[in-house]
């Protein structure tokens, strides 16, 4: 399956197929066979936030690379030939000759430095880029983890997997998502225009592609704070509406997805335990 | 005033970033913020850098502290105007600003990868796991006065095991220190979220020849004065005389938020 995304890049569907590299190329050399060194591949489900804004980042930057999809409700990254490319059998991951690397906030920054982007990304100044490894050091516990839970349970479960939240927990999470969105603006966002300052930086990103998976699953996070939306629309303008349509594609469509299959369900099980939670 | 630092070295990140300022002779000075304890009597003793504050009890949730950390959370720093929080931002702040020896935060694009990646994957992990750990086995009973269920307390050291195993073959390998052969950020957020396990009875290094290796050579690289300085309070966590009433009651929902 590829189609040609913006700049011409073919998505790649990571499969697993037994006793091959697990990889189902679009053109026609055997599977299994030797592959030559490849540039730059970014192993992405745009299903995810962290994904989602690697994703932009990449593209807004023009930094050439190789989409490798990874199907994670289809349990792709569960593929032996995904351990190779990440052994903590995640996403996103990004593969640079022999070079792999894990984690959203090193590989955002790997990209920074690597392809040189623009100053404002990850500001070369002392306190500027405090503040954006401030955010990006805080999400990971906080508005990541409400807006993971928010969006599954409020849509996921009952969409996707056919099962319905304690509406207690549902409260809880929403409790926690305010919360979250609260510090958001009062302790980052506060009366600048983006998130360390005048200039977008990575934290814009990662912070948006979270808020945007509550945003999917039908959350009003911008209706009640003008704030937030005004900023929203700076981040957008920035990133350019079309490549911000384009990375959100996928989760705005989550909604509609047809009811996971019984051997998906028990793939998913152990998520399901730490969602729930 | 210069820098100031707001820790308390019962805290994990308080204590890599402890560490690494001593380490690097950065000069600030230390403000301690009580998370627990109670006593209104405890004594100002002067620290090699600074003068330990007397504080009230859960310091970090009065009105005065979130003028520094609006996150009400230590680690915390000053400096003059400038305020940051979170442990991570704090530790390169002060790697760039005392320009301090290369291997901290290598310059390499990857060996600097290395250490973010590092830096990102713990939040959820190990530092979880080694926060439940002590708070399971020694501060909820001892400290709390709360019981923790034998099955709650088997989870929560079973999923330690897993990122004991993960910080193994994923980061540590075969090398020297977690991204390679020179002691960095990385090895001392490590090396002191592992403390908190161990300030809490859990043997984390038996069977574990490879990480008690290195848990020896990072001692070396830091020094094993620093080292034991830095870890006093931890290590008397099991030995925390109960929390009085008021105390546990301003305490426990903070608690549980943290442990989550």
């Amino acid at each position: 399956m590829g189609s040609g995304g913006r700049w011409g890049v073919a998505a790649r569907t990571v499969c697993e197929f037994p006793g091959s590299l697990g990889f189902a190329e679009s053109l026609g050399s055997r599977v299994g066979s030797f592959r030559p060194a490849m540039g730059l591949e970014l192993y992405l489900d745009l299903l995810s936030q962290p994904c989602r804004a690697i994703y932009i980042f990449a593209k807004k930057n023009r930094i050439p690379f190789e989409m490798r999809t990874v199907e994670l409700l289809k349990g792709q990254h569960h593929s032996d030939a995904f351990a190779q490319v990440n052994p903590l059998k995640k996403v996103p991951a990004l593969k640079d000759g022999d070079f792999t690397l894990a984690e959203s906030v090193a590989i955002l920054l790997y990209l920074c430095r690597k392809y040189e982007v623009p100053d404002h990304w990850y500001p070369q100044d002392l306190q500027a880029r405090a503040r954006v490894d401030e955010y990006l050091a805080w999400q990971h516990t906080a508005l990541r983890n409400s807006c993971t839970r928010a969006m599954w349970q409020k849509m996921m479960f009952p969409v996707f997997l056919g099962e319905q939240v304690p509406p207690e927990t549902l409260a809880s999470t929403l409790a926690e998502l305010e919360r979250c969105l609260q510090l958001l603006e009062d302790k980052f966002l506060k009366d600048q225009d983006f998130l360390a300052g005048p200039h977008i930086s990575v934290a814009d990103l990662v912070a948006i592609t979270e808020l945007m998976h509550p945003v999917s699953a039908g959350c009003q996070v911008f209706k009640s704070r003008p704030k937030l939306a005004a900023w929203r629309q700076r981040v957008e303008a920035a990133v350019g509406k079309d490549l911000f349509q384009e990375a959100h594609a996928v989760v705005m469509k989550a909604k509609d997805l047809p009811p996971a299959d019984s051997a998906i369900k028990e793939k998913l099980k152990p998520l399901v335990q730490v969602l729930l939670q | 005033m210069g820098l100031e630092l707001y820790l308390d070295l019962l805290s994990q990140p308080c204590r890599a970033i402890y560490i690494f300022a001593k380490k690097n002779r950065i000069p600030f000075e230390m403000r301690t913020v009580e998370l627990l304890k109670g006593s209104r009597g405890s004594k100002d003793t002067v620290g090699t850098w600074g003068v330990r504050r007397r504080q009230d009890p859960g310091q970090h949730l009065s009105d005065a502290f979130a003028q520094v950390n609006p996150l009400k959370k230590v680690p915390a720093l000053k400096d003059g105007d400038f305020t940051l929080a979170e442990s991570v931002a704090i530790l390169l702040y002060l790697t760039r600003k005392y320009k301090v020896a290369d291997h901290w935060y290598p310059q390499d694009l990857q060996a600097c990868a290395r250490v973010d990646e590092y830096l990102a994957w713990q939040h959820t992990t190990l530092r979880r796991s080694c926060l439940r750990a002590l708070w399971h086995k020694v501060m909820f009973p001892v400290f709390l006065g709360e019981p923790v269920s034998p099955e709650m307390l088997a989870t929560t050291l079973a999923e330690l095991d897993v990122t004991l195993q993960l910080l193994e073959d994923k980061f540590l390998q075969n090398k020297a220190f977690l991204i390679g052969p020179h002691v960095s950020l990385a090895d001392l957020v490590a090396i002191t979220e592992l403390m908190h396990p161990v300030g809490a009875g859990c043997q984390v290094f038996e069977g574990r020849p490879k990480l008690a290796a290195w848990c020896r050579r990072v001692k070396a690289a830091v020094g094993e004065d620093l080292f034991r300085e830095a870890h006093e309070v931890i290590l008397k966590a099991k030995d925390s005389p109960p929390a009085d009433p008021t105390i546990k009651q301003k305490l426990m929902p903070a608690v549980l938020a943290m442990i989550q």
